[in-house]
């Protein structure tokens, strides 16, 4: 079935029209846009996420639990609603940062302007860094200190020894995060559409839709699409150089000791620097989303008599549909997350232990689906499935579909990531004992990736409950998701619903992860258990 | 060319329901049985906001027991894309289709895809809207104005620009807001009567600026809240609902004109459910739908309503009108022509 899926996608490609798509040469600034973009989003949120999960994995950083909490809260917002926020917060004329410095300085403008590039990039920023922060700080859990320990003896200071030592052990889920990254930036549309067009630049997902406009030029946007795919080709050649050169098996299964780092007063500046990490991106935003969902009219500020809990209540007991796209949108993400772990695995042990030919071509498919932009792929999936005989338009069927394809790629990454750090040398044991591959497979690996692999379960499921670019074409009358909804709610200026409802987003999820969290007794972030 | 309309034309158009094509579809016993058969209607819907589709398909079951409506609301464009999308893999999904871009309508004709239907009301659609329909395939079912919007917490009405005009001010630069002609149907429509009253240039002047650039036609009123701009273009039927809910959004009928948006309905020849999409597209004409639409602030098509409350009486509007065919050729034009002076 997955190839099935792909080759709708690559199909699409040899039917290009590629004159026509860098014809202009707005075509190519928006392209070039968006590859900056995708590059200064992965960098911001490589300094972002790297400290921290560093912080939180290997020291003794107070307030981890907290730092975690907010993590999530920030990995669970929608890109595009947390984007609302910080139009609030940045906004040149009337956002609150800006007004709190013009009234402390006596300034005539603000300092921030959210409608620039390197706002749009922040705003991206602020939502993606959590997939770095899981990816590295999963991988920091399960290295050990002895080498970190040799450093020491050696001389090498704690700063040293990380930058020499222990980051360098996980720079495969470092990469794999940043790839993760960059690709989730230039597929991303809620977040451009929201800022990218009043600053006045498009990048290629904007450009994308401009080309399903009258007249609808697909094989156009396909076309447009490929340089995209070449320059995720051209990552995974990076990947592949870089981890390649050494050996990066850091899990044995001799039982290495892992050590907490003092870090002394340091410990505070690292808890000052996350605490600051998550109030941009979660504080923040969420206070004066707040205003807007706790007002009558949002316009009118901050005041008693605008104070109202009935959008709440209105969302609740009576508007027909809200409710239910939540509930569609998590069982929707949840079945997604199962088809897009499965084959992630499948495809990520074929590969590294290279079972079949032409496994490089297997992993890229893998990944591919990422980078093709989320309306694009809605169109494709549209026209293999809407039509009889399979007529899946408006039903749960496709959105699941197109959710797991679109996520495959986090699926696969985070497979291939446990399969690498495991030694093959643990499976050939059982193998040279006699056992077969399905026996290795049974009583050896999937012990060990058991708790990577229900990490990356909610790796798919959180991105799949805040999918908006392939919802938005997919969805039928009875399947509108929570993406969509918000999405119209903006498009209708109907911001006290659309606050309202991204805190009902945001408590919901929160349930189901305690709830998860309590199930497994430990958080899904950290790989090892609390001792 | 405006055209003004006059209140004694609107409540003329009501009476005299002589307008009526001889096979108006009437709302017989047969048509409602036949529709409760198929159960349902499938609505692609871009004239109003999701919530007032939801309660308008409510209302419509309520009228008519056993029938539920399936409401699909989108943006004008984005509701034509999907629609393009159905007819092109020849998976039809739509029975009555109502966009925000009137250019869509001689489009399907053209691919043979709109049914031939007259709805039994079509009589009585008020006269503000004659030749705006396509007899026998697409009647105008609701309007507003595109006209100016202010923040009135933040501009004070002497300070307050009153024409069109007045936004190529320095005073307003960086604080005027403007939705998209690319995504939003009725915005499409006022850059086409903009460009006929001052020529391109004016837009290229507006540039100069720096307005903020949205999406949909109601961008501009969150702008507008938010306090990040003070004045824009926006839909009177936003821009009152959203006054209504206590926001500080005031309208502004510019002395250069406020631009008249009307949205056409239309039954799809291979509606899945025919009859369903007939009863449906005749009650988008009916006095309780008119009420419903009321009740949002937003113009009926239908004649003989009364007016809606905080408008001005359409009689004291300098009126700006675009016709059809003109919209066609236009509409697209001024896509381009945006996209090249703005983004």
């Amino acid at each position: 079935m997955q190839s099935s899926l792909e080759e709708v996608d690559t199909g699409a490609f040899t039917l290009m029209n590629y004159y026509t798509a860098f014809s202009r040469p707005r075509y190519i600034t928006a392209l070039w846009n968006s590859l900056r973009l995708g590059a200064m989003v992965t960098v911001l949120c490589l300094i972002f996420a790297v400290p921290m999960a560093w912080a939180i994995s290997r020291t003794n950083m107070p307030g981890k639990n907290f730092i975690r909490l907010l993590m999530l809260g920030a990995f669970i917002t929608p890109p595009y609603l947390g984007a609302i926020g910080w139009i609030l917060l940045a906004g040149p004329n009337s956002g609150w940062i800006n007004r709190f410095y013009m009234a402390l300085t006596g300034a005539p403008e603000g300092i921030f302007d959210i409608y620039t590039f390197s706002g749009l990039a922040f705003v991206i920023a602020i939502y993606s860094f959590p997939f770095i922060f899981i990816f590295t700080a999963a991988a920091l859990d399960v290295v050990s200190s002895e080498m970190e320990d040799a450093a020491n003896i050696l001389g090498a200071g704690t700063v040293r020894t990380t930058l020499k030592i222990t980051l360098p052990m996980v720079l495969p889920a470092i990469m794999a995060g940043a790839i993760v990254t960059f690709l989730e930036a230039i597929a991303l549309f809620g977040t451009p559409a929201l800022i990218a067009i009043p600053a006045r630049f498009n990048v290629v997902t904007t450009q994308l839709l401009q080309f399903f406009s009258q007249p609808i030029r697909a094989e156009v946007a396909a076309a447009y699409a490929v340089p995209l795919l070449l320059v995720t080709i051209a990552l995974f050649g990076v990947q592949k150089m870089i981890t390649r050169r050494r050996g990066f098996v850091a899990l044995t299964g001799k039982g290495g000791e892992r050590r907490i780092i003092d870090l002394g007063r340091g410990r505070w500046v690292m808890f000052a620097y996350s605490m600051a990490v998550m109030t941009l991106a979660v504080i923040l935003p969420y206070i004066v989303l707040a205003q807007a969902a706790l007002a009558k009219g949002w316009g009118r500020g901050f005041s008693w008599d605008n104070l109202t809990l009935k959008n709440f209540e209105y969302l609740l007991f009576q508007h027909e549909t809200a409710a239910q796209s939540v509930i569609n949108s998590f069982t929707y993400a949840a079945a997604a997350a199962f088809i897009a772990i499965g084959l992630g695995l499948a495809i990520a042990y074929i590969v590294s232990r290279k079972l079949l030919p032409w496994v490089d071509v297997l992993s890229f498919l893998a990944m591919a689906p990422f980078v093709v932009p989320g309306i694009v792929l809605a169109i494709a999936f549209y026209a293999a499935y809407a039509p009889p005989p399979l007529a899946l338009y408006g039903t749960a069927t496709i959105l699941i579909l197109a959710f797991a394809t679109r996520f495959l790629p986090i699926g696969y990454a985070n497979a291939d990531a446990a399969i690498r750090s495991i030694n093959p040398e643990m499976e050939e044991a059982v193998r040279i004992l006699g056992g077969g591959r399905l026996m290795a497979i049974r009583k050896v690996m999937a012990p060990l990736m058991k708790r990577s692999l229900i990490g990356a379960w909610l790796l798919v499921f959180i991105p799949a409950t805040r999918e908006l670019s392939s919802a938005m074409f997919l969805y039928g009358p009875n399947t509108r998701t929570m993406s969509v909804m918000l999405m119209d709610m903006s498009e209708e200026g109907n911001f006290e619903h659309l606050a309202a409802l991204g805190f009902l987003l945001l408590a919901a999820t929160l349930v189901i992860v305690a709830g998860a969290t309590a199930f497994l007794g430990r958080d899904f972030m950290m790989r090892r258990e609390k001792k | 060319m405006s055209l003004q309309i006059s209140r004694r034309s609107v409540v003329a158009g009501a009476t005299a329901a002589t307008l009526a094509a001889p096979a108006a579809h009437a709302n017989d016993a047969a048509l409602v049985e036949a529709a409760r058969k198929e159960g349902s209607v499938t609505w692609y819907i871009a004239q109003v906001d999701s919530e007032t589709a939801e309660r308008m398909g409510r209302a419509f079951t309520a009228r008519y027991p056993g029938i539920k409506v399936s409401v699909i609301r989108t943006t004008g464009q984005v509701a034509f894309e999907r629609l393009s999308q159905d007819l092109k893999n020849s998976a039809p999904q739509c029975d009555v289709f109502s966009t925000t871009d009137v250019g869509h309508i001689p489009a399907l004709k053209r691919r043979n895809v709109l049914a031939e239907f007259v709805p039994a009301d079509a009589g009585l659609i008020s006269p503000a809207f004659k030749g705006l329909e396509d007899p026998g395939y697409s009647y105008p079912t609701t309007s507003t104005l595109m006209l100016m919007i202010v923040n009135t917490a933040k501009v004070k009405p002497e300070e307050a620009p009153k024409a069109w005009s007045d936004l190529l001010d320095p005073k307003w630069k960086g604080r005027a807001a403007f939705g998209h002609p690319g995504f939003s149907g009725y915005v499409g429509v006022w850059t086409v009567q903009m460009r006929k009253l001052y020529g391109w240039q004016w837009f290229e002047k507006l540039a100069a600026n720096r307005p903020r650039v949205g999406r949909s036609g109601n961008d501009p009123i969150s702008l507008l809240n938010a306090g990040e701009c003070v004045v824009g273009l926006g839909p009177l039927s936003t821009a009152l609902a959203s006054a209504a809910r206590g926001n500080p959004i005031g309208v502004i009928y510019p002395t250069d004109g406020s631009v008249v948006c009307v949205g056409p309905s239309a039954v799809m020849a291979n509606a899945p459910r025919p009859n369903a999409a007939r009863l449906f597209a005749n009650w988008l004409l009916s006095e309780e739908f008119a009420r419903l639409c009321i009740d949002q602030k937003i113009d009926p098509a239908r004649g003989g309503m009364p007016p809606i409350e905080g408008a001005k009486p359409l009689t004291d509007v300098n009126l700006l009108r675009v016709g059809t065919d003109e919209l066609v050729k236009s509409v697209p034009e001024v896509i381009e022509q945006w996209r090249e002076t703005f983004v």
